[in-house]
């Protein structure tokens, strides 16, 4: 009986592959704290259970998009009993102003906690202007 | 009357509010909780699963060392506690324009099923999910029954 189940999901996801995309479970919007210094901004962006190998930081068009799957070992055959988190995946989306310099976005992440730093260009960095006594 | 600040004659959103609060409070049950209860989307965030022979507790704490952490088990109670600072930075200025991250000590506690071996726990940390596996004792586990033949 349960060859015959697994050989009917195994089917369903085949058929299921080239709609993918659009069909993906519904992404968890994570939590993050944004500030800005002298010379970046920075994101920081809780998504535990993603790795660097399943994390997706990308620019395109002004806008900074974060993801990432969540990678878990689980033993074979886990029943749900509680969850908070219901869902595999995170994503979120930032507008870029001029300022950023693209080029120049790197990211990080570390035990879950996903690092963004984007630099200003130079041209848009704050300038203190000194008063002089008159 | 005081009610007449949230008493609204408008009826789409007369009742669509009473019934997000009835939502919010849990189909009525909010004001009964369990003692040790957290609300729902408290940090650490936590799913629980269960196989024949195991409970598996996912606790989602990112950003936390291990000697951060804190994990014991009494009776059918699993607490974990721990805190998560502020990453020391280089001294320099900085102007917040987000602030949801949890900063500071948070504690959980997790009522297990019956049955679960406190002696037989184990826990690891991996990209801030703490995997805490705990073994059911041998008599709940369900157990195959042989059939002879007659």
């Amino acid at each position: 009986m349960s060859n015959v189940s697994k050989t009917d999901n195994r089917e369903l996801r085949q058929n299921a592959a080239p709609r993918e995309a659009a069909t993906r479970d519904p992404a968890i919007v994570p939590p993050v704290d944004v500030f800005e210094q002298d010379d970046a901004v920075t994101i920081r962006a809780d998504m535990p259970g993603v790795n660097p190998a399943s994390l997706g930081v990308e620019v395109s068009d002004h806008t900074l998009t974060i993801e990432g799957d969540i990678t878990l070992s689980m033993p074979e055959g886990v029943t749900a009993r509680y969850a908070d988190i219901r869902g595999s995946r995170y994503q979120r989306q930032f507008t870029l102003g001029e300022e950023i310099d693209t080029e120049a976005i790197e990211g990080s992440i570390r035990h879950g906690v996903l690092t963004v730093r984007l630099p200003k260009r130079d041209m848009h960095r704050k300038r203190r202007i000194d008063i002089q006594a008159a | 009357m005081l009610q007449d600040l949230w008493r609204f004659n408008d009826p789409l959103f007369g009742d669509l509010g009473r019934l997000l609060r009835l939502i919010d409070s849990d189909w009525g049950n909010g004001a009964r909780a369990d003692l040790r209860s957290a609300p729902r989307g408290s940090f650490p965030l936590l799913n629980v699963g269960e196989t024949e022979d195991t409970v598996n507790v996912y606790v989602f704490a990112p950003g936390i060392e291990q000697s951060d952490l804190d994990v014991s088990v009494q009776d059918n109670v699993l607490m974990i506690s721990g805190k998560r600072d502020e990453v020391a930075d280089e001294d320099k200025e900085r102007s917040w324009y987000r602030r949801e991250r949890f900063h500071g000590e948070f504690q959980r506690a997790v009522t297990l099923p019956e049955g679960v071996d406190p002696e037989q726990v184990n826990a690891s940390l991996k990209d801030g999910v703490l995997t805490v596996s705990l073994r059911k004792r041998a008599e709940t586990q369900p157990r195959r029954i042989e059939i002879q033949a007659a």
